[in-house]
C-alpha cells in the first residue's frame, strides 16, 4: 500500500468525524473560529483602552471615553473566557460521539478480515497500533483542524493588526517561529529513532516484575526461593532502562536549549523594534504597551501551537496512519454460490504454510469425506490438526490445493455463504461474558429466537438447567465480572457444544474437548457427541486415542503429513504410527 | 504479621521523593520558589521598562537607561524559558531514582504479601492499580503540589504589588475569589464520583468491542457471523456511559465557567480600583500596564491550569487511599529466602484439615486426612475441584488459615520456617512457570543453591529428549527463552513441560509433587515421560496429582478424593477389588481401549 499523506488522512478522519454528529461538529468549528479570533482582539482593545488611558492622563480626569473602553476591554475577556469554556466542552463532548463511530469502522472492518490475518504476527502488530491510533486520531485531527481555524485566524489578525501600526512589526514576529518549526521537524526525526531503544528494554524490565510478583508466576516463585536472583536481573535491567532513557531526554533537551534561545533572539528583536517604532512616534504608547503586554502571549500561543500540539500530532501521525490503513485494508469479494453439503468433502492436495512461516503445517494432504461420516483426526502436538479443522470448517484456505464442497472450490465462494450449515466446537471455545441463552444462540443469531430451541440444544448436550447453579435459567449472567455466575470447565464444554449444535448443519467440527475436563466428563462429551453426530458429517479432533472407536474411519497426521487412514481394526494392524500412539496409551491401562 | 497501621497522605508525595533523592528534590523546590517569584519582579522590571521608555521620549533620560531595563526584561525571560530545560532535567533524575528505590521496595512488599492476596480478585486489581508505575504517579503528584504552591506564591505576588497601592484592593478581590475556589473543588469531586459509576458500562463495551476485534474471538466471529449481535450489545453500553457521562460533564462545566468568568471579572474589578490612581499620577503607567499584564496572565493560569490541578489532586489523593491500604496488606515473615539445606524428612501428616478459600463460604476440604511416607509414591485422583491441589497448597505452606492439622516429622507444619519448608518440596503445577530467561537458568532455579556442575544439567536434558532443543537454540544454553524479553526465542509448549520437569529433576528436595504434568505432551511423550519418572523417583517421596488414571496406578498408594474427602486409598488392585469410586473412574477409562 502507498504510504498515505498527511492531508489524505486528515481529510479522511475529517470525514468520518464529521459524519458521526454533523450539527454538533459545525456548532464546535464556529466557536474554535470565534475562539482564536476574540483572544486577538483582546490586543486591540486593550490598546484601544491605554490610547483613552494616555488622554486621560494628560487631562488628568477620567473620561467617559475610558469607562467605555473598560467596559469593552471587560466584555471581550469574559467573552472570550465563556467562548472558550464552550470550545473545550464542545470538543469534548463530540470526542465521545467520534471515538464511537471510529470503534464502530473498526469492528465493521474486523467483521470483513479473512481470519488468517489473525494468525499473522505482523498484522496483529498493525492491528494493535491500529487501535492506539484510534485513540489518538480525534486528538490528531483537533489539533490539524484547530491550526487552521483557531492559530491561522489568530495569527492572520495579529499579522493585520501590527502590519497597520508598523510593516517591519509583522515580519520580525514570523521569524521568530522558524526556528522553532525547523526545530520541531528535526526532533520528531530523531525522536522516532530514539523509542525504539527503551521500548525492548521496558518489556524485559516488566517481564521481571511479573516474574517476581505476577500471579501466574507467584507461587514458582516463592517455592523456588528464587526472589534474590530475578531480583538481580531486575536490578541490571533497570540500570540499562535508565542509561537508555537518560540518552534519549539529553538529546531532545540539547535541542530544546537551541531552539528556545533562537526563539529569545527573536523576542529580543520584536521589543528592539518596538521601542524603536514608539521613539520614532510611530506608534501611540497606548499601542506600545498593548502590544509589549501581549507579546508574553504571543509567544506562548505560537510555542503551544508549534513545540505540543504539532509534536504531540506528529508522534500519533504514524499510529493514526495505521487506523487510517486499517480500516481500509481490501477486502477480496467472493461471489456466493450455494453449495451443497451432502455430497461429502474432497481434499485434493493441499498444503499450508502459515503467514511469514516456511514450515508447511500440512504437506500434500488427500483425502475424501463421504456424507454423514464421522472422521477422527489423530496426531502428535504439532502434527496439523487443528489447522486441518480449520481449513476443512472454511476459515482458511489452503496454500496450495483445493477444498471441495458438493464439487464447489471453497476458496471461490463468498465466506459467508461457505459458512452456511457448518458448525464448530472450537478447542479454545470462547466463554462469552453474557446470559447461557446468548451464550448459545450466538452462534446463530438469524434464526429465530425461539427459547425451545436453546433448551433442546442445551439438553442435547447434556447441560442440566436445573442445576442450582442458573439461577435465573436461560437469563443467568455467566461472568463473575458482572454479577453473573462461575461455571465449571466441564459445564462450559457442554455450553460450547450446545453452541455448536445449535447453529443449524450438516457439517460440524469437534475440536480436542478436553481441556479442563476430567475422564468421567470427557467420556460422557464424547459419547453424546457421537450421539449427535449420527446423520451428520462430522470430524473429530482428538489426541486421546481411546475416542477413535466411535468414529468411522482415522486420519493419522504426522508433521504435516497423512500417514495412514482407516478403521481402527485395519490401523492396528498395519501396526505402524497409529497402532504404536495407542499402544503407548493403552499400556498404563494394562 | 501486620503492618503498623500508618495511614498516607497528600504529605507524603513530598515526604517519599524527598527521602529517596533529597538533593535532587531540594534543587527543583528552589528552582520551583525562583519561578515563582520572577513573575512578581517581571511586573517591577517591565513597569521600569515601560516608564523609561516614555521618559526618554519626552527627553527626560538617555538611552542607556532603556538599554539597561530592556536586558533585565530580556535576561527575566531568558531564565524563565532556559531554566525549565535543567528543571526537567532533575525532574528526569528524581524519576529514575525512584524506579530504582521506590518502584524496587514495593515490588518487594507485592513479593511477599500472604498468598491468600494474589487469589483475591478485588485486592489484586488493588494491586495493579498501586504497583503500575508507582514512581510516575509519585512524581507527578509532587509536581502538582508544587506548581500549586507556586501558583500560590505568584498570586501573592501580584497582590502584594497591588496593595502597595491601594491596600483597599484586597478587599475587592477577596470577595471576588474565594467563591470561585469553592465551585472549583466542589465540581472536580462530584466528576470523580460519576466517573465511577460509568465505568462498569465502559467495561462491557470494552469486553464487547474485544470480542468484535480481538484475535482471540476471531474463530467464532467469522464462523458464527455473530458480529451484528454483538454490535448492537456494544451500542447500548456505549451510548449508556457516553450519556451518563455527558450529563455531569456538562454540570460540571456549567459550574467551571461561572468560576472562570468569575475570575475574569476580578481583573476587571482590579483594573477599575487602579483608574483613578493611575489618572491622578499616584501610580505610573507603567505599573499601571504591567500590573494588567500579570493579572491577565494569572487570570488564564486560573481558569485553564487550576481545574486541572484541583482534578490532579483529587486524583492524588485517591491514589494514596489505596496505597496505604496497599501497605496495609498482610504479609509473611521471611519468605524471600532461598531453600535451606534440605532436612531429613520422615512423614507428613494430614490430620482433619479443613479450609475455605478466605472470603468464600464453600469449604474446600473437608475433615480431609491422609499420610506421606518417606520414599513412597502417591497418586491423588479424583474430579476437578476435589481438593487435590488444594491439599498441595495448604501442605506447602501458602496457606495457613485451615483448621486441623498438618504436620512434618511431628512437628507442626506452622512451627517451620519459610526457608525450611521451601526446601522440602519441589512442585511442578498445572500452569508451570515460563520465565523470560535462559534455558539453563530455567533449570537452574530448580536448585538455585547449588552450582552449575552439580547439577548434571546435561544428562537431564538428554533423559528428557531436550538435547536436540538445546543445540538448536542460537547460543544454546544460554539462549534466552520465551518471547516475553528483548532477545528470547521461542519453544513449544511441549518443550516448556519438559523444562519444568526438568526443574523438578534437579532439586534435591525430599517431596515432589507432580500436579498433572503432562498435559501439555502427545501420547507418545508423555508415555515416554511416565516411564522416565518411575525410572527417576523410584526412591524419591512423590505425591502425583492426576486424573489419568492409567499412569497413577504405579504409585504405592493412591488417594481418591471426591468432595473434599479421601474416600478410598490403597493401592491399584486393592481399590479395583473394592469395585467402588476408584473402579468406577478405571473402567471408564479403560473402556476407550478395549
Amino acid at each position: 500500500m502507498k504510504r498515505k499523506s498527511f492531508i489524505y488522512i486528515a481529510l479522511k478522519l475529517f470525514k468520518i468525524s464529521f459524519s458521526a454528529a454533523p450539527i454538533h461538529y459545525s456548532i464546535y468549528i464556529i466557536f474554535v473560529i470565534l475562539n482564536g479570533l476574540s483572544s486577538a482582539f483582546l490586543t486591540l482593545a486593550l490598546q484601544m483602552f491605554f490610547d483613552e488611558i494616555e488622554l486621560g492622563i494628560k487631562g488628568k480626569s477620567i473620561t467617559a471615553d475610558i469607562i467605555t473602553m473598560l467596559i469593552l476591554v471587560g466584555m471581550v475577556i469574559v467573552g472570550s473566557h465563556i467562548i472558550n469554556g464552550i470550545d473545550n466542552f464542545l470538543s469534548e463532548a463530540l470526542g465521545e460521539k467520534v471515538k464511537r463511530k471510529y470503534t464502530e469502522k473498526i469492528i465493521e472492518k474486523s467483521a470483513q478480515l479473512d481470519p488468517i490475518l489473525f494468525e499473522s504476527h505482523e498484522f496483529l502488530d498493525t492491528m494493535n497500533k491500529a487501535h492506539s491510533g484510534m485513540l489518538n486520531a480525534y486528538y490528531f485531527l483537533g489539533v490539524s483542524m484547530v491550526i487552521f481555524i483557531y492559530y491561522l485566524p489568530y495569527i492572520i489578525f495579529m499579522s493585520i493588526y501590527l502590519f497597520n501600526l508598523n510593516p517591519m512589526l509583522a515580519l520580525i514576529l514570523l521569524l521568530a517561529f522558524i526556528p522553532t518549526m525547523l526545530s520541531q521537524i528535526i526532533r520528531t526525526g530523531i525522536f522516532s529513532k530514539m523509542e525504539d531503544k527503551v521500548a525492548p528494554i521496558r518489556r524485559t524490565y516488566w517481564h521481571y516484575t511479573d516474574a517476581i510478583c505476577g500471579i501466574s508466576y507467584f507461587k514458582e516463585t516463592r517455592l523456588l526461593g528464587i526472589y534474590g536472583f530475578l531480583k538481580g536481573k531486575l536490578v541490571g535491567t533497570i540500570l540499562r532502562l535508565q542509561d537508555a532513557t537518560w540518552d534519549t531526554q539529553k538529546k531532545s533537551r540539547q535541542l530544546e536549549a537551541i531552539t528556545k534561545t533562537l526563539t529569545l533572539l527573536g523576542y529580543g528583536g520584536v521589543l528592539i523594534l518596538l521601542v524603536y517604532a514608539v521613539l520614532k512616534q510611530d506608534i501611540s504608547i497606548g499601542a506600545f504597551a498593548a502590544v509589549f503586554a501581549s507579546i508574553g502571549t504571543m509567544f506562548d500561543t505560537m510555542n503551544e501551537a508549534i513545540c505540543i500540539h504539532i509534536n504531540n500530532a506528529s508522534h500519533s501521525l504514524g499510529s493514526v496512519r495505521n487506523f487510517v490503513d486499517f480500516i481500509e485494508y481490501p477486502v477480496i469479494e467472493r461471489p456466493e454460490y450455494q453449495i451443497s453439503r451432502n455430497a461429502g468433502i474432497v481434499v485434493e492436495n493441499i498444503t499450508f504454510q502459515y503467514p511469514g512461516s516456511s514450515y508447511k503445517a500440512l504437506d500434500s494432504v488427500n483425502f475424501k469425506i463421504s456424507p454423514g461420516e464421522t472422521i477422527a483426526i489423530v496426531g502428535e502436538n504439532g502434527s496439523g490438526k487443528t489447522t486441518l479443522g480449520r481449513i476443512l470448517v472454511g476459515l482458511f484456505d489452503p496454500t496450495e490445493g483445493q477444498v471441495l464442497l458438493g464439487g464447489k472450490n471453497i476458496a471461490d465462494v463468498n465466506r459467508d455463504a461457505a459458512f452456511e450449515g457448518v458448525s464448530a466446537v472450537f478447542q479454545k471455545y470462547q466463554k462469552y461474558q453474557m446470559t447461557l441463552r446468548d451464550n448459545v444462540h450466538i452462534s446463530n443469531t438469524t434464526f429465530d429466537t425461539d427459547e425451545n430451541n436453546i433448551k433442546d440444544a442445551l439438553s442435547k448436550s447434556g447441560l442440566n438447567i436445573t442445576d442450582q447453579s442458573f439461577t435465573d435459567g436461560l437469563h443467568t449472567m455467566l461472568s463473575r465480572e458482572f454479577d453473573g455466575v462461575e461455571l465449571s470447565g466441564g459445564q462450559w464444554q457442554r455450553v460450547a457444544i450446545a453452541r455448536g449444535y445449535y447453529r443449524s448443519h450438516e457439517i460440524i467440527l469437534l475440536d480436542e474437548p478436553t481441556a479442563a475436563v476430567d475422564p468421567i466428563e470427557e467420556s460422557n462429551i464424547y459419547r453424546q457427541f457421537a450421539e449427535l453426530s449420527k446423520n451428520k458429517t462430522a470430524i473429530l479432533i482428538t489426541h486421546r486415542l481411546g475416542s477413535t472407536k466411535l468414529a468411522d474411519r482415522i486420519l493419522v497426521l504426522s508433521q504435516g503429513k497423512l500417514v495412514e487412514s482407516g478403521t481402527h481394526e485395519e490401523l492396528m494392524n498395519q501396526n505402524k504410527v497409529y497402532a504404536q500412539m495407542y499402544i503407548a496409551q493403552s499400556q498404563w491401562y494394562e | 504479621m501486620k503492618n503498623a497501621i500508618k495511614k498516607y497522605t497528600l504529605l507524603d508525595y513530598i515526604r517519599i521523593p524527598f527521602k529517596h533523592a533529597p538533593l535532587l528534590c531540594c534543587v527543583c523546590f528552589i528552582q520551583v520558589i525562583i519561578t515563582a517569584i520572577i513573575p512578581t519582579l517581571q511586573i517591577l522590571v517591565n513597569a521600569n521598562f515601560i516608564n523609561k521608555t516614555i521618559l526618554y521620549f519626552n527627553g527626560r533620560v538617555e538611552i542607556s537607561a532603556v538599554r539597561l531595563q530592556f536586558a533585565f526584561v530580556v535576561l527575566l525571560i531568558a531564565y524563565q524559558w532556559l531554566s525549565g530545560i535543567f528543571i526537567s532535567k532533575q525532574w528526569l533524575r528524581i524519576e529514575l531514582r525512584l524506579l530504582q528505590t521506590l518502584r524496587v521496595q514495593l515490588l518487594e512488599k507485592q513479593a511477599r504479601l500472604e498468598y491468600k492476596h494474589m487469589e483475591n480478585p478485588k485486592i489484586h486489581d488493588l494491586i495493579s492499580r498501586v504497583c503500575g508505575e508507582p514512581e510516575k504517579r509519585f512524581l507527578q503528584s509532587l509536581q502538582l503540589l508544587m506548581n500549586s504552591f507556586s501558583l500560590i506564591i505568584r498570586i501573592i505576588g501580584v497582590i502584594a504589588i497591588i496593595l502597595t497601592h491601594v491596600w483597599w484592593a484586597a478587599i475587592v478581590i477577596l470577595v471576588f475569589s474565594l467563591p470561585m475556589f469553592y465551585i472549583a473543588f466542589k465540581g472536580s469531586k462530584n466528576s470523580y464520583e460519576v466517573g465511577k459509576e460509568v465505568s462498569q458500562n465502559k467495561r462491557r463495551h470494552e469486553y464487547l468491542s474485544q470480542l468484535l476485534t480481538g484475535r482471540d474471538a476471531a474463530d467464532e466471529r467469522s464462523l458464527f457471523k455473530y458480529t451484528d449481535f454483538v454490535t448492537e450489545k456494544w451500542d447500548k453500553h456505549y451510548e449508556t456511559a457516553r450519556q451518563l457521562e455527558f450529563k455531569t460533564k456538562k454540570k460540571w462545566f456549567i459550574k467551571l465557567e461561572s468560576s472562570s468568568v468569575a475570575t475574569a471579572f476580578v481583573s476587571i474589578a482590579i483594573i477599575a480600583v487602579l483608574l483613578n490612581p493611575v489618572i491622578v499620577g499616584e501610580i505610573s503607567f507603567g505599573i499601571f500596564a504591567s500590573l494588567i499584564q500579570a493579572c491577565f496572565s494569572i487570570v488564564q493560569i486560573m481558569s485553564w491550569d487550576m481545574n486541572g490541578y484541583v482534578d490532579g489532586l483529587v486524583i492524588a489523593n485517591e491514589y494514596i487511599k489505596e496505597y496505604t491500604k496497599f501497605m496495609q496488606l498482610s504479609e509473611e515473615n521471611d519468605v524471600l529466602t532461598v531453600p535451606s539445606s534440605p532436612f531429613d524428612f520422615k512423614l507428613l501428616e494430614l490430620d482433619n484439615v479443613s479450609f475455605k478459600y478466605p472470603g468464600t463460604d464453600t469449604y474446600i476440604l473437608k475433615n480431609l486426612s491422609l499420610k506421606i511416607e518417606n520414599g513412597k509414591q502417591y497418586a491423588f485422583v479424583g474430579k476437578n475441584g476435589a481438593g487435590k491441589t488444594t491439599v498441595v497448597k495448604l501442605i506447602t505452606g501458602l496457606y495457613s488459615s485451615y483448621e486441623g492439622s498438618i504436620r512434618i516429622n511431628g512437628k507442626d507444619i506452622r512451627d517451620f520456617s519459610h526457608k525450611e519448608l521451601k526446601s522440602m518440596y519441589s512442585a511442578i503445577f498445572q500452569d508451570y512457570a515460563r520465565y523470560g530467561i535462559t534455558m539453563r537458568e530455567n533449570i537452574r532455579i530448580g536448585n538455585i543453591n547449588y552450582e552449575d556442575d552439580q547439577l548434571h544439567i546435561n544428562e537431564r536434558l538428554e533423559l528428557l529428549g531436550l538435547d536436540d532443543l538445546a543445540e538448536k537454540l542460537p547460543g544454546g544454553l544460554d539462549c534466552v527463552l520465551g518471547r516475553m524479553t528483548e532477545e528470547g526465542q521461542d519453544i513449544s509448549g511441549g518443550q516448556w513441560q519438559r523444562i519444568a520437569i526438568a526443574r523438578s529433576m534437579v532439586s534435591v528436595s525430599p517431596v515432589k509433587i507432580l500436579d498433572e504434568p503432562t498435559a501439555a505432551l502427545d501420547p507418545v511423550a508423555e508415555s515416554d515421560i511416565y516411564q522416565k519418572f518411575s525410572h527417576i523417583m523410584s526412591n524419591q517421596t512423590t505425591i502425583f496429582i492426576s486424573h489419568r488414571l492409567g499412569s497413577t496406578k504405579l504409585a504405592d498408594i493412591i488417594y481418591v478424593f471426591d468432595d473434599g474427602k479421601v474416600i478410598e486409598q490403597g493401592t491399584h488392585q486393592y481399590l479395583m477389588d473394592q469395585k467402588a469410586t476408584y473402579y468406577e473412574m478405571y473402567e471408564n477409562q479403560v473402556g476407550w481401549y478395549r
